[in-house]
């Protein structure tokens, strides 16, 4: 292509044009929406990983429990292999930390062993330090050659880089918390060291010799894991079959990579839900940018036409036409790039609460820069503007030039008989293939590509809303200036086309959200409503998301319990055990309690909801006919059925002091008898009956209790006298519990309310620019009035209906399209996604606001411009060169 | 052999024949006027002289070849190397300057640029505007604007000029000097001149004038 020709006749005329700047604008924002989304979420399922994955200690393999923790006793099987084999037993716990109470994790291991192996290792992490810098004075040394006296203390702890430095803490410097409801002191004595090849270590990680982390926890000799390493030189393939071969009943082996898979695994739908959230901003900015550019071409039509006339091959004139959008494109990415770089350091916060609360800890607190997102988005910038440019370029170089040369061409009205037609037919189809039957769980293709389907279609019949809403206008009064700005919506131009289009698809994905988010909320306000009927909720201060591992020791709950104005306690434990090879958690409850006082929101198994007769039966059958209710996640994840036995594994605690369960290894089973609503566990759980739990696992720990109180007895005063003593508990009213539930999901759709904020400003600053052009284009007809004798207020309003009447059709067509959506998020995408059935909500209020903001900002655009043009003096038409 | 030939030819617009049974012969150099009043097809025989539009029935021959036959690509050359056209509305780019304006055929012909500001320069003296180089199309007179669309049309130097209604937007003097324009600048290259027009006093310039009414050639003007 000449590149004379690009200066000349693009790059000159985007100086001139605001709608460059506003395409770079709208490019920007969607760039920077989904740039920022990935990097948060980047950052928090990093942070997430580490969590999980514990620390990386450059293991080769993994040894964990099926169920619970492992019996360090044990460990004495593996001990022929240690010649060949480096064996890391861990521990893993939370404190927490400050007054935010944030969880800090805790890894208790073998710290003798780790200063023997670093000796050896090569590319370890977690071993000693060989020689960095030495530390400032009065700062935490490195841990090189693992001081000794570290093995004394019970309460030092190793701390990274990152967290000393946060805390500004000094060798000896205490660290304060909570641990099971405890208030514990530990002591920073060191650094960790940190390998420049490895990534970095998460800041609020610490690490203690295991003996005094089993104290800190109350566990004895009880270990989450192993980790394991081949030593240099030998057969690793064949080691690991010795292992397997020797571990005891109720072990398993894990490679580490699976732990960091399952963790992104876990969030990979609510990550890849928040990205394709995110790419609405971009999906609103495609329609607003192919407006821009079908004006541009039509405004220089003239431009065009003459080129070809001039025998300019068509094929330079769509290039000339793409390279305005390439540029366009990549200013306007460049721009998101370093928009969404800075949104993520707030979007992050979010994202990791989120991930906490339903999935663990994540203690993200900024999103690094990473040039593969960067690239993405700017590709996915720049696409998006070709893609915009695509159709109005091709209408510029297709179009024969004798039509666009003619005298007082004329715009033709489109047609939108047959958009509307092929509308309607892939919306029909986008809901078919987002309802199809029976897909697997997890397998969300046919959701999304409805939803894109419903999207393409619904943008393409809204146009449809402009006559259907102009005819009848039309015809019913016979106010002329009525009639004047009915007529242009009876033959909708493509600009009032696109104009509408673009509204009903970022209305429609703002609708669609938003129905979603207010379903969900009204569903957990009446599963929290209908689930919370303890009086008193009794949890260890600091415990929090899913897999808090913060636990009231026996002792302390039967103090509660004994306590004379309880009348009954119901003790929830969970741990997590491996069911088909998949993580998952195991729970226990006092169904005695929870049959006849509590409340599970049954969806099968109890008649009409109600899980009393299923606790019950389960509670009467103990351990002669085992049964357990199941989350729906739980059963949508497995395919499960009522009815269905389910074998679990054996625990690996406890069963060498029952002689007779090691010599007849039978299978536990369990019968599913009801599956329940769970809106706070996106894994799943199982529940069984805990006289069975306790048979079975011996683990009498509880990680909530839910007190139901004598009648008459006031609950406040209760809670204020079991907590006296008691610092390290936290109390809470049935209110208070609901307020906190609820305060915990409005947190975990804090990113998604962004995203409806993002999406509508989008909306409405593209109507404004839609509207305002369509005001211009009529300056012609407008002074044409004038010059008959039409007063001011005449055209104005002449204007004001026009517009109003485009944005009312973009507005309704929005809405439908946005439940259409609504239910494919609601009744598809949710249940197969987070295997979570919600109950469908339509938010009359939400939807009323969002027609109602609409109007109001197209009142708001249309007022001033048609104040302005209707003033304008009938001679300027001649020196604007309007017909 | 004419430079350029239609033989019956015809053109519809929603049903209504616009243009019927056209027979036109022009010679190289030759300068042919249409004369009709508004609405009698002299546009639209133009366009379909000068290859922006197709007949509906006959054809058209420029140089020997059929125009309606032709691919875009190979009609687009046409009116890239041998073909100008002068517009009634000027259709100068208003984001170019005269001399960008003039320019611009060549930039298309891909002229090396010694060579093309040395015709551009000669060009925008032919028409007095030498002065005027810079100017941006909203800073000329009417005249003025048409003069550089005559310089931009005779840039490529084109066997064939076809001007619809050139000085339909101006006062006489303006128009007349830019007649003027026309009949020299197209005689001293020989280029061959189609001037669509409703005004009698233009033809003066022409050597033949073919009266159009209701879509057909008079009898006795071909």
């Amino acid at each position: 292509m000449n590149g004379g020709l690009f200066r000349r006749l693009v790059w000159r005329s985007l100086g001139l044009e605001g709608r460059a700047i506003l395409a770079v604008l709208s490019v920007a924002l969607g760039v920077a929406v989904f740039l920022a989304i990935r990097l948060a979420n980047r950052a928090a399922v990093a942070s997430f990983e580490q969590f999980a994955l514990g620390v990386g200690t450059g293991a080769d393999l993994g040894v964990r429990a099926e169920v619970g923790p492992l019996d360090e006793r044990d460990l004495a099987r593996l001990a022929p292999l240690r010649r060949d084999v480096w064996i890391r037993p861990v521990l893993e716990g939370t404190l927490a930390h400050g007054p935010d109470l944030e969880a800090m994790q805790v890894l208790g291991t073998d710290l003798v062993g780790l200063g023997a192996e670093a000796a050896q290792a090569s590319d370890r992490s977690l071993e000693a330090d060989p020689g960095p810098d030495p530390a400032p004075a009065g700062q935490p040394g490195p841990a090189g050659g693992l001081d000794p006296s570290l093995l004394l203390d019970p309460d030092a702890v190793l701390v990274t880089r990152a967290l000393a430095r946060a805390e500004r803490l000094r060798l000896g410097d205490p660290l304060d918390g909570m641990v099971d409801g405890r208030a514990v002191r530990l002591r920073a004595a060191g650094l960790l060291p940190e390998a420049a090849n490895r990534p970095p270590l998460q800041q609020d990680l610490l690490v203690m010799d295991l003996p005094a982390a089993q104290r800190l926890f109350q566990r004895p000799g009880q270990l989450d894991r192993l980790d394991l390493g081949w030593r240099p030189g030998r057969d690793g393939a064949r080691l690991q079959a010795q292992v397997a071969a020797a571990l005891p009943r109720g072990w398993i082996l894990e490679a580490p990579e699976h732990r960091a898979a399952s963790a992104r695994t876990m969030s990979a739908a609510f990550r890849l839900n928040l990205t394709v959230l995110s790419l609405g901003a971009l999906a609103v900015g495609a329609y607003l940018l192919f407006q821009a550019f079908d004006a541009a071409v039509t405004r220089r039509r003239e431009t065009w036409a003459l080129l070809q006339a001039m025998g300019c091959p068509p094929g330079r004139i769509l290039a000339l036409v793409l390279a305005e959008a390439a540029l366009l494109g990549s200013l306007g990415s460049l721009l998101g790039l370093l928009l969404g770089w800075a949104m993520a350091q707030g979007a992050v916060r979010g994202v990791a609460r989120t991930m906490t609360a339903l999935y663990g800890a994540s203690s993200a607190r900024q999103a690094a820069f990473q040039p593969g997102e960067a690239g993405i988005a700017f590709l996915a910038g720049s696409l998006t503007c070709l893609a915009a440019a695509w159709w109005p370029a091709r209408r510029a170089a297709a179009t024969p030039p004798v039509q666009l040369l003619a005298r007082g061409a004329q715009t033709r009205p489109m047609p939108w008989r047959p958009m509307a037609l092929v509308g309607l037919a892939l919306l029909g189809i986008g809901l078919a293939v987002a309802f199809l039957p029976h897909p697997p769980p997890g397998v969300l293709w046919p959701a999304y590509t409805g939803a894109a389907l419903v999207l393409l279609g619904g943008s393409l019949a809204s146009p449809a809303l402009l006559p259907a809403l102009g005819w009848p206008g039309r015809r019913a009064t016979a106010s002329w200036t009525l009639r004047l700005c009915l007529r242009p919506l009876c033959r909708p131009t493509g600009r009032h086309g696109f104009a509408a289009a673009a509204l009903a698809v970022a209305v429609g994905l703002t609708v669609g959200m938003g129905v979603m988010v207010r379903s969900f909320e009204a569903t957990v306000q009446e599963w929290i409503g209908a689930s919370l009927k303890a009086d008193l909720f009794v949890t260890p201060l600091g415990s929090g998301g899913a897999t808090s591992r913060h636990r009231l020791p026996e002792a302390l709950t039967d103090q509660l319990a004994a306590d004379p104005a309880v009348a009954a306690v119901d003790r929830y434990q969970q741990v997590p055990f491996t069911f088909r090879g998949e993580a998952s958690t195991l729970a226990t409850s006092d169904f005695a309690v929870t049959g006849s006082r509590g409340h599970l929101a049954m969806i099968r198994g109890g008649a009409s909801g109600q899980s009393d007769e299923v606790l019950e039966r389960i509670h009467r059958d103990g351990l002669a006919a085992p049964g357990a209710v199941a989350s729906e996640t739980f059963v949508r994840r497995f395919g499960l059925r009522l009815g269905d036995r389910l074998a679990l594994p054996p625990g690996a605690l406890g069963d060498r002091d029952r002689p007779e369960r090691q010599a007849s290894p039978a299978a536990r089973t369990v019968i599913l008898r009801g599956v329940y609503a769970d809106y706070g566990n996106e894994r799943g759980s199982l529940i069984l009956d805990r006289p069975v739990f306790l048979a079975w696992f011996h683990d009498a720990r509880c990680a909530s209790l839910a007190l139901y109180l004598r009648p008459g007895t006031d609950a406040g005063a209760v809670a204020r006298r079991l907590a006296r003593g008691r610092p390290g508990l936290q109390i809470r009213s049935n209110l208070a519990l609901r307020a906190q539930v609820e305060r915990i999901f409005q947190q975990t759709f804090a990113i998604t309310y962004a995203l409806e904020v993002i999406g509508l400003a989008v909306a409405l600053g593209g109507l404004a620019q839609s509207l305002a052009g369509l005001a211009l284009a009529r300056r012609g007809d407008l002074w044409t009035l004038r010059a008959l004798g039409a007063g001011d207020g005449a055209v104005a309003r002449v204007l004001l209906g026009e517009g109003l009447g485009v944005a009312l059709a973009g507005s309704l067509g929005g809405l439908g399209l946005g439940l259409a959506l609504s239910r494919i998020l609601v009744q598809v995408l949710n249940p197969q996604a987070f295997g979570w059935t919600l109950s469908y909500r339509l938010p009359w209020a939400f939807l009323g606001g969002m027609l109602g903001a609409c109007m109001l900002t197209a009142a708001a655009v249309l007022l001033p411009v048609a104040r302005g043009l209707a003033r304008l003096a009938v001679d300027r038409q001649l020196e604007t060169g309007a017909t | 052999m004419a430079l350029l030939e239609a033989h019956g030819v015809g053109r519809r617009f929603q049903g209504r024949w616009v243009l019927q049974d056209v027979d036109l012969a022009v010679a190289p150099g030759e300068r042919v006027a249409l004369l009709g009043p508004s609405g009698c097809g002299k546009t639209t025989l133009l366009n379909l002289l000068g290859g922006l539009d197709r007949p509906d029935r006959g054809l058209v021959r420029f140089q020997g070849e059929a125009l309606a036959s032709a691919r875009p690509a190979r009609l687009a050359q046409l009116r890239r190397e041998a073909l100008g056209t002068v517009f009634q509305m000027f259709h100068l780019v208003p984001t170019l300057t005269a001399r960008e304006n003039v320019e611009l055929p060549l930039q298309l012909l891909g002229w090396p640029r010694p060579r093309t500001a040395e015709r551009v320069a000669e060009l925008l003296a032919a028409v007095g505007l030498a002065d005027r180089a810079d100017a941006w199309p909203r800073e000329l007179s009417g005249g003025e604007m048409q003069r550089v669309a005559v310089a931009r049309a005779l840039a490529a130097r084109p066997a064939l000029l076809l001007a619809d209604e050139p000085t339909g937007n101006l006062d006489s003097a303006s128009g007349g000097a830019v007649l003027g324009l026309l009949a020299e600048l197209s005689e001293q290259s020989g280029a061959a001149l189609v001037l669509v027009t409703h005004d009698p006093g233009a033809t003066a310039i022409c050597h033949r004038i073919v009266r159009l009414r209701d879509g057909r050639i008079q009898a006795g003007d071909r």
